[in-house]
């Protein structure tokens, strides 16, 4: 009786990943911009963690910050 | 001793001076009681946008156990090296040694 019963984590929270491009992707308007959570459908908790993982890739520079950088 | 994740983007124009430069920091790791859990080479790869005029950069990933001591030495010299154009550590909550998903996608190409 005193087993404590976990939550299973969704698939989605091991997919979040600033190395996941792919995964990302799905997640940015055509220009780049992080789409809102009325486009995208994700929960509160999965677009916090999408976020942040999409603003790490925006530094390491694997992910646009918009769509017409200067060359 | 924490888990560490930290990535490297070398300047492709001073690539000789990159497998030095990580073999150096995989020395003190050693040298001071830390492991490295898992070693990638991303190789060179096109930046989404140009960085101080560069288009190109060759990027490393490191996977490492290590104390606070090891952290500020390697932070130290991170700081002072001009070949890296940026680089980013994470705190992990367990020692990652499978492939990340950047390599197993190379190697499908």
């Amino acid at each position: 009786m005193n087993e404590v019963t976990q939550k299973e984590k969704p698939e989605i929270y091991n997919e979040i990943d600033y190395k996941n491009l792919g995964f990302l992707k799905k997640y940015l308007t055509e220009s780049g911009k992080i789409a809102p959570r009325r486009v995208a459908g994700t929960s509160a908790k999965e677009q916090r963690k999408i976020n942040k993982a999409i603003k790490i890739a925006r530094h390491l520079a694997l992910l646009p910050f918009c769509d017409n950088h200067k060359e | 001793m924490k888990n560490y994740e930290l990535l490297l983007m070398f300047n492709v124009s001073q690539e000789e001076s990159a497998g030095k430069t990580v073999d150096k920091y995989k020395n003190i790791i050693a040298d001071k009681g830390g492991s490295v859990d898992r070693y990638e080479d991303w190789g060179n790869m096109k930046l989404a946008y140009n960085i101080n005029k560069n288009n190109k950069a060759h990027y490393i990933l490191m996977n490492f156990q290590a104390n606070n001591e090891i952290l500020k030495e390697i932070s130290g010299l991170i700081k002072f090296n001009d070949s890296i154009l940026r680089h980013l550590f994470l705190l992990k909550n367990k020692p990652i040694t499978e492939p990340s998903i950047m390599m197993l996608n190379k190697d499908r190409t």
